[in-house]
């Protein structure tokens, strides 16, 4: 017999939200490497606004974990769980925030960002991956899973070390764009980078959650 | 700083009668701290607590195997001073016990049957006690009032005062807070914090909230035997065995 029913549950409430925001950040960034395609000025403004949804999300984990805490007196593994969830949700907010960033950049340089867009696609597939795994690594608690995001980091970090050599050939060769333009498409990149760094250390969460010892992969 | 253990226990095996109560335990016991001692009820617990002074020899059927060293000295060898480790090692009990006479006398019992007659040295000892129970300030007007005038929470701080009292070296506590309040435990737990300076202690307890908050190691308990004992923080956040898991999360049987 289960003597801790509505404890077990309340963990499978927190698992779940966390689950359901990496899921919805995971869809937000689908439509931000949309919006980076085509330009799209409303799609920038959503970006912008889906934020808002986020930080509620974000305030909904903290309070439920909190009055877990409060009530169950969680030990061991339980513990880990409630405490990373917290972590974890808050590392989630900054990668949405990062978005919300580009939809700014979007509405910001509307002409002469064509070639810096082409290059800021490259992103996309890594990214998505490491959603991907990361919602695998944390629903199944799964160490390796949580090494293989790290991996896919390195991916973005390369691709990012690259980028900016070409960024400078491309202001270079294209004397129109002005210094502000190419300045905020560096800006993007770097936020790229750091979303990765971000989702790495939700990796890092996992490992913890499951093992008890801290690492540090970024 | 390597701690210098007050006891070290091989292989100690108890029955009663032809039921095993502990099986094979191996463990050493930190000097100058808190230990606790958990698991479920029947789990071996308080008849581990009760070989350590010698409590188990009052029951007839009781055999108990192995060696329990105190500072070196097996207490089981044969003509070991058992009068002289109770001495050493004083106990409390689940329930406060007062002796039904003053304040005062319930302290001073152990000095006098120890053969202190001088009533200078004996009203110090007593007040010294008093002190170190952090119960001296509440009853210093009343010293001469029947111990069963006062609350649990007291009573059970001027038991922990009557073991003081006799000089031990070690304070074992059976569940010593599980009759009184919230506050009344907290002021027990807080005083137990304190006598580690100068004691060695090891508590049985029930509640696992206190054995995190006050014990430095912890030891668990199930069906007589000892399946994991550690630094309390470590078992508490990563506990080795399943079954300490299992137990500490409540999530057991």
């Amino acid at each position: 017999m289960n003597i801790r029913e509505s404890f077990d549950i309340s963990i499978q409430e927190n698992q779940q939200l966390i689950v359901k925001m990496m899921k919805c950040i995971q869809e937000i960034y689908v439509a931000m490497f949309d919006v980076i395609k085509s330009n799209d000025l409303d799609g920038a403004e959503r970006l912008i606004n889906d934020d808002i949804l986020v930080n509620e999300m974000e305030e909904t984990i903290n309070e439920q974990a909190y009055l877990v805490v409060l009530k169950q007196c969680p030990v061991a593994s339980d513990l880990r769980k409630l405490v990373t969830s917290i972590k974890v949700a808050n590392e989630l907010e900054r990668v949405a925030d990062y978005a919300a960033n580009i939809g700014v950049y979007i509405q910001k340089t509307t002409q002469n960002n064509e070639s810096y867009r082409k290059l800021m696609l490259n992103y996309r597939q890594p990214l998505l991956d490491m959603f991907t795994v990361l919602i695998e690594a944390y629903n199944e608690s799964d160490v390796k899973k949580a090494f293989k995001v790290c991996a896919l980091d390195n991916d973005i970090d390369i691709i990012y070390e690259q980028q900016i050599k070409q960024f400078i050939a491309i202001t270079r060769e294209k004397t129109q764009i002005v210094a502000e333009e190419a300045s905020r498409a560096l800006l993007v990149i770097k936020q790229f980078e750091r979303a990765g760094d971000h989702l790495t250390n939700i990796a890092e969460h996992i490992i913890f959650l499951r093992t008890g010892k801290h690492v540090t992969l970024n | 700083m390597k701690t210098k253990n007050i006891f070290e226990i091989e292989n100690l095996s108890v029955i009663y009668g032809e039921t095993p109560a502990l099986k094979a335990i191996d463990i050493d016991i930190n000097e100058k701290s808190i230990t606790a001692l958990i698991g479920p009820s029947g789990c071996g617990k308080s008849t581990f607590l009760r070989t350590l002074n010698r409590m188990n020899d009052l029951i007839p059927e009781c055999r108990v195997m192995g060696s329990v060293m105190i500072r070196g000295e097996n207490c089981y060898e044969n003509g070991y001073d058992i009068i002289g480790l109770r001495k050493k090692v004083g106990m409390v009990f689940q329930k406060p016990n007062p002796f039904p006479m003053t304040i005062f006398d319930n302290v001073a019992y152990g000095p006098r049957c120890q053969g202190v007659k001088n009533k200078e040295t004996l009203n110090e000892m007593v007040l010294e006690a008093l002190k170190q129970a952090a119960l001296y300030d509440e009853v210093k007007d009343r010293l001469e009032s029947s111990a069963l005038s006062l609350s649990g929470g007291q009573q059970q701080r001027l038991c922990i005062a009557r073991a003081l009292a006799m000089k031990p070296e070690v304070l074992l506590m059976d569940e010593p807070t599980s009759a009184l309040d919230p506050i009344a435990t907290l002021k027990i737990e807080n005083l137990i914090e304190r006598l580690k300076k100068q004691y060695s202690i090891i508590i049985v307890t029930h509640s696992m909230q206190q054995a995190a908050r006050i014990a430095d190691y912890t030891a668990f308990f199930y069906m007589g035997e000892l399946i994991e004992y550690g630094k309390t923080d470590q078992l508490f956040s990563v506990p080795k065995h399943k079954q300490t898991e299992d137990y500490i999360t409540g999530r057991f049987g």
